[in-house]
């Protein structure tokens, strides 16, 4: 064994204990979205209404779509902020929302206690439309700009700060 | 007496027929391409689990869609594709064999052959003295241990 | 109900872990505090602190068995594991159940083994023994410092709650309860030959006076490793319900990698013994499978990756567990680049072509196959820093890149004993080789034959494998029969007679033996498993792998500490019935399925009941051909070992040529 072999287990030692001390801060179960990028997916449904409406370009207008469920505690969390958001950037964006597997009672109960701050919900009872999107929990949303691609996609419930950046991001084209 | 007799008679005869008219069950062969498809998928909600393991909802869902679109006559290429339109190359349970997962399948063979060149290289430049070759026990060889070990032996008693 | 004494008595324990704490301080510093005040006594206290350790780690440890035996739930770590409920052998392994108490079970160890090392240490080396166990405590002190500051399981829960929160179902298993303390034993035994690798280097103790000793210390991790990896694969088969018994987890991979290169320290310590070479790499593997072991804890504890094992997650303590890694590792290669390059070797590979080079090979081999492992568990994690993407590397990567190597170390295999030292004659080696090769080829003619559309791993396996088992059948015989000649014994007495005279060599053949079993076990159950999830109602039947499966009824019943619905399923052909069952424990609300397995040596027919459907209920049917012979194949390995280690030097009348010089006597 020569002492130039050392020249290699140096570095390895130093990517790896790079690579673990990275691994410490990374989230595992985050998965980044090929979705972005690409226009947003034209998908049909029924509202929590019985109305028929379409996931899609919303009148030419930049538009947030965002995954609830009443059965999601960390959804609650997140409605605060989307109500504000609602508000405060209608004129800019339509916020639209897909109601993921959920049963239409629960769902317009939670609705009509909390504050319903959406255009619409479309009603994903079997998760169909969820997995069109690449849902794999929620709540999840879209930021779709008004050509209809999907700009960004956060996986984790919304603070008002994210609300914001993504409304910069999408209104600006 | 007699009526039991026949009554016994009709039970027995119930019973041969059950045998006869048991059911054999086959799995649905519709179900089984959809599972050797789920097979390759992994779960994305759970730790390291292929879809068809996976009790969890979402893996239920890709399950049915999987279903539904073997149904709607596509194949294992185009169902596998859209999920990994929609969920990215982690949905794979096998890495990709190209782009991301390029150094992954390439480094193995890479690193075997490296590093047996590398062993051989190395004791060839050390063997630089070679060993002489192994001489050959001739028949006398044989006999003188034969008696050293006959004397040995005697010794020991 | 516990009253105060139970009160008193967990913090007693708590205590007693603390003042470990502190005596381990002192056994740390021993060797450098004799030295800076030149007191030679001094030194000698670090023995006296190794035994406090133990006694104080023994206390603590039995006063949280006790907590957990008494149902104490003023006890935070016990009301979170176990249940008043809970069968009484499972409150006792409940204490490796999570993640303070494992850690726990692992210092405990370290401690019980730095002990041991301290008595032979005493006889054997004492001048060296207060820097071995100097070392020792580092890595002690490493452990009690997580377990103490951020991982207590003394940790209280007042006021107590009345019942806890009870074992995870899956733990509650006689495979299970012995799994970790196993793959402990295993880990913290290869503590022992990274000790002697330190303290060779920081006091410059030639290698050939003490390998002798790491032999045993390395043949017993290796073992305690390979029980804890066999009791999880067969925990994993029978109770998951998937019909496998390895997917190639992270948390798997993190115990497979330690040992992969503890295989080759042992075979690479008997070459050193032998004939005074690859010391270097000794010392390499030495320090390297010890930090492998380190390395799984943190994978395991960390939540780092995402695997089905994972504890708990928590960034702090990963982080520490990263730091103290992180110290470990540097100070070991450290040492090692500044004074690794060991001894001037007395001896070197002859010729291209002996048993010499053939063991370089091994190592070779291993370490490639390690660094394949590792390439695959962080290969996700290392795409993810560089460009953010995700990509899930799992079993079919695995199993296509190692098992081809694989099939190279069953080929050395099959070379090795046949071929001997310093230099082989070509054409003899042939020779010796051709009856066992030709067997090969036939085996793997016949798998052709008999299943065309196998996978070429089942061919080449097959007659790599049967070509294996000759050499060592053929080689075993030709040595009894060269034996019964030359003394005129009977051959089944030669051959007695030959085993019991050559532990070491004939122990290795078993273990040998014992990896080809397991390697049929593993072509068997891998390459023609069949697979069926079927609706049925009473009466049905199902047709599987060549086996009759006749569908008879349900029935629910309660028992212990959960709910259960059993199937009845009969094997038509022996007429078995087979009970799967799916148990709901109240507790933890998660179900569980327990499978039902028939086995023989030809193929393990494995049942597992789903939900119900109408009036059918879901049966999923494997034929897993093969499976017993790689539970088998471990049970041989345990026994080859056993025979190996049983060997004592035999007087000889003459000594001077014994090769082996490890200063160290009979003792080996």
């Amino acid at each position: 064994m020569t002492r130039s072999i050392w020249w290699i287990i140096i570095p390895v030692l130093l990517v790896l204990i790079g690579l673990l001390g990275y691994g410490l801060t990374s989230n595992p179960k985050h998965i980044p979205s090929p979705l972005i990028g690409k226009p947003f997916p034209v998908l049909q449904g029924v509202d929590l209404n019985g109305q028929p409406v379409s996931l899609g370009n919303i009148n030419g207008k930049p538009t947030v779509v965002n995954v609830w469920a009443s059965w999601c505690v960390a959804c609650r969390q997140e409605h605060e902020v989307l109500l504000r958001g609602a508000r405060r950037y209608a004129d800019q964006v339509s916020l639209v929302a897909v109601n993921y597997k959920d049963e239409l009672a629960d769902a317009r109960r939670w609705l009509r206690r909390l504050g319903d701050p959406y255009l619409w919900s479309l009603h994903d009872l079997s998760g169909r439309i969820g997995i069109e999107l690449g849902v794999y929990g929620v709540p999840e949303t879209f930021f779709v700009n008004s050509d209809g691609i999907i700009v960004e996609k956060i996986s984790a419930p919304l603070s008002d700060a994210q609300f914001a950046a993504g409304v910069a991001l999408i209104s600006k084209q | 007496m007699f009526n039991l007799y026949k009554w016994m008679s009709v039970v027995f005869l119930c019973g041969s027929l059950t045998t006869v008219l048991a059911s054999e069950v086959n799995e649905d062969p519709l179900e089984r391409t959809m599972l050797d498809i789920a097979q390759k998928l992994r779960c994305t909600v759970c730790q390291n689990q292929p879809v068809s393991e996976s009790n969890s909802g979402l893996a239920k869902d890709m399950r049915d869609v999987i279903t539904e679109k073997l149904k709607q006559g596509q194949n294992e290429a185009q169902i596998m594709q859209f999920f990994v339109e929609r969920y990215g190359d982690y949905v794979l349970l096998e890495p990709p064999r190209s782009g991301n997962g390029v150094p992954l399948w390439l480094f193995p063979p890479v690193l075997l052959v490296l590093a047996l060149l590398v062993a051989i290289t190395m004791m060839k430049g050390r063997a630089k003295n070679s060993a002489p070759d192994v001489p050959m026990l001739t028949d006398d060889d044989r006999e003188r241990i034969r008696r050293a070990r006959d004397e040995d032996k005697a010794g020991d008693e | 109900m516990q009253g105060f004494s139970t009160t008193y008595l967990v913090e007693f324990g708590h205590l007693a872990v603390f003042t470990a704490f502190l005596v381990s301080v002192i056994q740390a510093l021993a060797p450098w505090l004799a030295g800076r005040f030149n007191a030679p006594a001094l030194a000698r206290s670090g023995i006296s602190a190794a035994f406090i350790v133990l006694i104080l780690m023994t206390i603590g440890g039995s006063i949280l068995i006790y907590a957990f035996v008494t149902s104490d739930f003023s006890v935070l770590y016990v009301s979170q594991h176990s249940n008043t409920q809970l069968p009484l052998l499972y409150k006792v392994t409940a204490l490796w159940g999570g993640h303070e108490g494992s850690l726990y079970l692992w210092a405990w160890v370290l401690a019980a083994f730095t002990a041991v090392l301290a008595v032979q240490g005493k006889r054997l080396f004492p001048l060296r023994l207060p820097v071995m166990l100097s070392v020792q405590a580092w890595l002690l002190l490493g452990f009690l410092g997580l377990i103490l500051f951020l991982s207590n399981p003394f940790e209280r829960l007042l006021p107590a709650i009345a019942e806890g929160r009870d074992l995870n179902p899956l733990l509650q298993d006689p495979g299970m309860a012995f799994h970790p303390p196993m793959l402990y034993f295993g880990y913290v035994g290869f503590s022992i030959p990274f000790a002697f690798a330190i303290t060779a280097m920081l006091t410059r103790w030639e290698t050939t006076l003490w390998i002798g000793l790491i032999r045993r210390w390395s043949l017993f991790a290796w073992t305690m490793l390979t029980i804890g990896i066999m009791l999880g694969g067969w925990w994993a088969y029978y109770e998951l319900g998937w019909g496998g018994y390895w997917a190639w987890d992270p948390v798997e991979n993190a115990s497979f990698m330690p040992w992969l290169l503890g295989t080759a320290l042992i075979h690479s310590i008997t070459v050193q013994e032998n004939r005074h070479m690859l010391q270097t790499w000794n010392m390499f593997l030495a320090i390297t499978t010890f930090a492998l072991s380190l390395l799984g804890t943190f994978l395991v504890r960390s939540g780092v990756l995402s695997s089905v094992h994972a504890f708990a997650v928590d960034p702090g303590r990963g982080l520490y567990i990263l730091i103290f890694m992180v110290i470990v590792l540097v100070v070991a290669f450290g040492l090692f680049l500044a004074k690794g390059r060991v001894d001037s070797q007395r001896e070197t590979v002859g010729s291209l072509m002996s048993r010499e080079m053939l063991f370089v090979l091994n190592n070779v081999l291993f370490t490639v196959l390690c660094v394949c492992v590792m390439l695959g568990t962080l290969y996700p994690l290392a795409l993810e820093a560089i460009n953010g993407a995700k990509i899930t590397v799992g079993a079919p990567y695995f199993n296509s890149v190692l098992v081809p190597l694989f099939f190279l170390v069953v080929m050395l295999m099959g070379f090795g004993p046949a071929t001997p030292w310093r230099k082989a004659n070509l054409k003899r080696l042939a020779m010796r080789l051709l009856p066992a090769a030709l067997i090969g080829l036939v085996a793997m003619i016949g798998m052709l034959v008999w299943d065309p559309t196998a996978h070429w791993f089942a061919f080449v396996g097959t007659g790599l494998v049967a070509f294996s088992l000759m050499t060592i059948v053929i080689d075993s015989v030709r040595n009894a029969l060269r034996r019964a000649q030359q003394n005129n014994e009977s051959l089944p007495v030669a051959f007695a007679r030959m085993l019991s005279r050559n532990r070491r060599y004939y122990g290795g053949m078993i273990v040998h033996l014992g990896i080809l079993v397991i390697a049929i076990g593993l072509i068997g159950s891998g390459l023609f498993r069949s697979e069926q999830v079927v609706l049925m109602a009473k009466g049905d039947v199902l047709e599987i792998g060549g086996e009759k499966l006749r569908f008879e009824g349900t029935r629910e019943f309660r028992k212990d500490n959960y709910l259960a619905l059993q199937g009845r399923l009969r094997l038509l052909g022996t007429d078995t019935i087979l009970t799967p069952e799916r148990r709901k424990y109240p507790v933890q609300e998660a179900p569980t399925t327990e499978s039902s397995i028939d086995e023989n040596w030809a193929r393990d027919v494995y049942v597992i009941i789903g939900e119900k459907f109408k009036d059918k209920y879901s049966v999923h049917a494997y034929v897993n051909p093969l499976v017993k012979w790689i539970w088998t194949g471990g049970l041989i390995i345990v026994i080859g070992i056993g025979w190996s280690l049983s060997q004592r030097l035999r007087q000889r009348r003459t000594r001077s040529s014994t090769a082996a010089i490890s200063g160290t006597g009979e003792a080996v």
